[in-house]
C-alpha cells in the first residue's frame, strides 16, 4: 500500500516536473500548462504525506535514522516549502529546477520502500531508533540543511539564467516576472545562512553523539567528511558575500558547485550505495 | 391562410434590428480632420442622444478618441447617420471618404476589433478598453442605449479581457520608456527603494524618469551641465539637482543611472565604477547619442548596460510579438462574434415562441371550455381523456403547420412567402370561446 501511494506520488511529481520543464521552454499564453503542472504538485504532495503516515504507524520507528525514509522526509519538506513558495512567486522556472530535486530525493526513498522498514532499522544498528533526542537534534537540522542547500541550488540556477537573459539584451530579459535579480540573491543568501547554521547543528550534536556512544569525533564516513567540508564552504561563502562583498553572480556559481557537489554526494552515499544509516557504517 | 381575428399570422416585423458602426479613425482620417471633429464635438454623449432624439437610431452611443470618432447604433437608416455625421464636420466631401460603416456581424467583429486594441494605432495599447469603457458609460447615463448595445458593449468588454489574459497581445511593452522600466523590476527587488541618477536634461530620459516614478522610485538626482536646467527637471519629480562635476560623488550612491546628455566622450568608465560598486546592482540606461556611458561597462559584474538601440531592439522584438499574437486575437475575437450572434438569434425568435406559448394557452382553454359545456353529465376520466385528446389534436395541428411552413412544405403562396410570426392574440374568455367551437376549429384549420 505504501509503496503504491508512493508510487502515484511520485508520478504526478514527474509529471509536474515535465509541465514545468514544457512551461519554461514554450510558456503557454493561457497558464494552463503551469495550473495543471501547481495541481499535479498538490496532489502529489497530499500523497506524499499519506506516504509519511503509512510509514509513520509503526510506532517502534523512527523514519529519520534510515537513508529511504530520510530522503522521504527531505523530499517532503522540499514539496512544502516549494508550495509555500508557490503563495509568492507564480514562477515556472522555480518549479523546473526544485520538482526534478523532490522526484530525485523521492525516487530514492521509493526505491527502498519495497523493504520492510523496521529490517532497515534493524540493520542500521540496535541503537538506532531508540535515541529520539539525538535523531532530532541530528536528524531534523540535517534535513533542514538538505533542503535548504537544494533551494539554494534551484535558486542560484534561476538567478544565472535570468542575469545571462538580462545581460544579452533580448525581450526574454523581460518574460521573468516574478522573481528579480535582488530577490533571488537574497533568497540564496537566507538559504545558505540557513544550510549553515543547521550543518553546524548537525555537526555538533553527531559529535557529542559519537563521544558519548563510539568515543570517536571523527570518521570517514562520507556524509561526515561531506558535511565538514560543506560547513566550511558555506562559511567560505558568507564570508565572500557579506564581508568582502562579492558579486551576486560569483555567489550564485559559488552556491551551484558548493550545494551541488555536496547534494551528490550525499545521495550517491545514502541512496545508492550506502542503502542504510551513515550511523550503521560506524560500526 | 386565412386571416381571422385574435388569430391572424402577421408579416415579419424585424426583431433584430440591424447594428451599424459608422466612423473615422486614424487609418481614413487626418490628425488635421480628427483635431477639427474632436473640436466640434466637445460632448460626444449628447451626440448619441441627439441621433436618438431625432430618430436616427433606436440606440446610440458615441466612441470618441484622439484616434477614432466612430457612432455604434441599432435600427434605423445607415444614410441618416451618415448626413448626419458628415454634417458634423461642414465638409461632406471630404469626410465622406474618410467615412467608413459596417453592418451587423462586420460591425460587432470591428467593435471586439477596437476594444481589444488590435484596431489601435499602437496595438496591444491598454487605454482603448478604458475609453470604449466610458463611452459606454456616457451612453447609459444619457439613456441613449438599450438591450442590445447593452449586450454588444458587456461582451466587447469580455473579449477585450479574454484577448488580453488569454494571447500575448498586450504582455510585450513597445515603447522603450516601458522596456526601461520592465528590466528595473528585473533587477531590483523594491523600486521605491532605488535610486535613480540622470544626467541630462532630455525630454528621453524625463520621460524614462515619469515612467520610473509612476512605478515607486522616490529618489531622483539630476546631474546636468547647466545647474538651473537641472533644477528645474528635479523640482518636477521632487529631487535634487547636481552640476555634472558632483556625477562621480552620486553615482556611489545609485542604482539606476539615466544618461541623455549630448557629449563627446563617456562621462561613466569602467575605472570609475570599478573602485565603487560593492555587490549592488546597477542599471544603466543610455540615451544619449553619442553614447554617455563607456560600452566594457557591460562585462563588470552587476552592470547591466542598456543603450538606446538595446531598448530599441527590445521594444521591436515586443512588437513583432505583439503582431505575431494578435493572430490568436482574432480567433478569440470570432468566437465572441460567434456567441453574439448567437444571442442575436435567441432574441429574434423571442416573439415567435411568446406568440407560441399564447397560442397553446388558447388551445388549452378553448379545449376545457368545448369539453365542460358538452359533456357535463359524463365522468371525470372521459371528460379529461376528451380534453386531453382535443389539447394534443390542436398543438399538434398548430406545431405541423409551422414545421411545413419552416421547410416549405406548405403549398399556400402567403405561407411561404410569410414568417411563421404568429401575432399575438388577446386573451382568450372562456365564456365566449365556449360557444364558438366552430370558429376554433376553422381557426385550426386554417392555420
Amino acid at each position: 500500500m505504501t509503496h503504491l501511494v508512493a508510487v502515484v506520488s511520485i508520478t504526478l511529481y514527474l509529471l509536474a516536473t515535465a509541465l514545468f520543464l514544457l512551461q519554461l521552454w514554450r510558456p503557454s499564453k493561457t497558464g494552463r500548462t503551469q495550473r495543471t503542472a501547481s495541481i499535479c504538485c498538490v496532489l502529489a504532495f497530499l500523497l506524499h504525506s499519506v506516504t509519511i503516515g503509512l510509514v509513520l504507524r509503526d510506532p517502534s520507528f523512527f523514519a529519520l535514522e534510515n537513508g529511504a525514509d530520510y530522503f522521504l522526509w527531505v523530499s517532503w519538506v522540499l514539496g512544502l516549502v516549494f508550495l509555500i513558495f508557490r503563495r509568492w512567486f507564480d514562477y515556472p522556472m522555480l518549479g523546473a529546477f526544485i520538482a526534478p530535486a523532490i522526484v530525485l530525493f523521492m525516487g530514492s526513498s521509493s526505491y527502498l520502500l519495497h523493504q520492510d522498514a523496521s529490517s532497515l532499522v534493524s540493520a542500521g544498528g540496535e541503537k538506532a531508533g531508540q535515541d529520539l533526542v539525538v535523531s532530532l537534534l541530528h536528524g531534523v537540522p540535517a534535513l533542514v540543511a538538505v533542503v535548504s542547500l537544494v533551494l539554494a541550488l534551484a535558486v542560484s540556477i534561476v538567478f544565472l539564467v535570468v542575469e545571462r537573459r538580462i545581460k544579452r539584451r533580448t525581450a526574454l530579459a523581460l518574460e521573468a516576472g516574478g522573481l528579480n535579480l535582488q530577490l533571488l540573491d537574497r533568497l540564496n543568501t537566507h538559504l545558505v545562512r540557513i544550510g549553515f547554521v543547521a550543518i553546524s547543528l548537525v555537526i555538533v550534536s553527531g559529535g557529542l553523539w559519537a563521544v558519548m556512544e563510539r568515543k570517536s569525533v571523527f570518521t570517514l564516513d562520507t556524509s561526515v567528511v561531506s558535511g565538514l567540508v560543506v560547513w566550511l564552504l558555506l562559511a567560505a561563502i558568507l564570508f565572500v558575500r557579506l564581508v568582502l562583498r562579492w558579486s551576486p553572480r560569483k555567489i550564485s556559481r559559488l552556491t551551484v558547485v558548493v550545494a551541488g557537489s555536496f547534494l551528490l554526494s550525499v545521495f550517491v552515499v545514502l541512496a545508492l550505495a550506502g542503502r542504510m544509516t551513515h550511523v550503521a557504517m560506524w560500526s | 391562410m386565412g386571416q381571422q381575428a385574435g388569430t391572424q399570422i402577421a408579416p415579419q416585423t424585424p426583431y433584430n434590428p440591424g447594428l451599424l458602426v459608422t466612423g473615422v479613425s486614424y487609418r481614413t482620417l487626418s490628425v488635421e480632420w480628427r483635431e477639427k471633429l474632436t473640436q466640434r464635438v466637445p460632448q460626444p454623449e449628447v451626440i448619441a442622444q441627439t441621433i436618438v432624439s431625432r430618430g436616427l437610431a433606436t440606440e446610440a452611443a458615441v466612441l470618441s478618441t484622439c484616434n477614432r470618432f466612430e457612432i455604434v447604433s441599432v435600427g434605423g437608416d445607415g444614410g441618416g447617420i451618415k448626413t448626419f455625421f458628415e454634417s458634423l464636420l461642414g465638409s461632406p466631401s471630404s469626410v465622406s471618404q474618410a467615412l467608413y460603416q459596417y453592418h451587423d456581424a462586420s460591425a460587432v467583429r470591428h467593435l471586439y476589433r477596437v476594444s481589444s486594441s488590435l484596431d489601435s494605432m499602437v496595438v496591444g495599447e491598454a487605454q482603448i478598453l478604458g475609453q470604449v469603457k466610458q463611452a459606454y458609460q456616457h451612453a447609459v447615463q444619457t439613456g441613449s442605449i438599450g438591450a442590445h448595445l447593452h449586450h454588444l458593449f458587456q461582451s466587447a468588454f469580455h473579449v477585450a479581457k479574454k484577448v488580453r489574459s488569454h494571447t500575448d497581445v498586450s504582455s510585450h511593452g513597445v515603447s522603450l520608456s516601458y522596456v526601461a522600466v520592465r528590466l528595473a523590476q528585473q533587477i531590483f527587488a523594491d523600486l521605491s527603494k532605488v535610486s535613480v541618477v540622470v544626467v541630462g536634461s532630455g525630454e528621453m530620459a524625463e520621460l524614462a524618469v515619469l515612467h520610473l516614478c509612476s512605478h515607486g522610485c522616490n529618489t531622483i538626482v539630476v546631474a546636468n551641465r547647466t545647474l538651473e536646467r537641472a533644477a528645474a527637471l528635479a523640482e518636477r519629480f521632487g529631487g535634487l539637482a547636481v552640476s555634472l562635476g558632483d556625477l562621480d560623488r552620486v553615482l556611489d550612491q545609485a542604482d539606476i543611472v539615466i544618461g541623455s546628455i549630448s557629449i563627446d566622450r563617456p562621462i561613466v568608465t569602467t575605472a570609475a565604477l570599478k573602485s565603487r560598486r560593492s555587490g549592488r546592482p546597477l542599471f544603466l540606461i543610455d540615451l544619449g547619442v553619442p553614447r554617455n556611458f563607456a560600452s566594457e561597462l557591460a562585462q563588470l559584474d552587476d552592470v547591466y548596460l542598456y543603450n538606446i538601440d538595446d531598448l530599441g531592439a527590445v521594444a521591436e522584438e515586443n512588437r513583432s510579438l505583439r503582431e505575431a499574437a494578435a493572430k490568436d486575437a482574432e480567433i478569440v475575437i470570432e468566437y465572441g462574434l460567434l456567441q453574439f450572434e448567437r444571442w442575436r438569434k435567441k432574441i429574434a425568435a423571442q416573439p415567435e415562441l411568446v406568440d407560441l406559448r399564447r397560442a397553446v394557452e388558447r388551445i388549452c382553454a378553448e379545449g376545457v371550455s368545448e369539453a365542460l359545456a358538452g359533456r357535463l353529465g359524463e365522468s371525470s376520466g372521459e371528460i379529461s381523456a376528451h380534453i386531453a385528446h382535443s389539447i394534443s389534436q390542436k398543438i399538434s395541428h398548430e406545431l405541423t403547420e409551422l414545421f411545413e411552413r419552416q421547410r416549405g412544405i406548405s403549398s399556400g403562396n402567403e405561407a411561404e412567402a410569410a414568417p411563421f410570426v404568429l401575432v399575438p392574440v388577446s386573451p382568450v374568455e372562456p365564456e365566449k370561446t365556449a360557444g364558438n367551437r366552430g370558429s376554433s376549429q376553422k381557426h385550426s384549420a386554417g392555420q
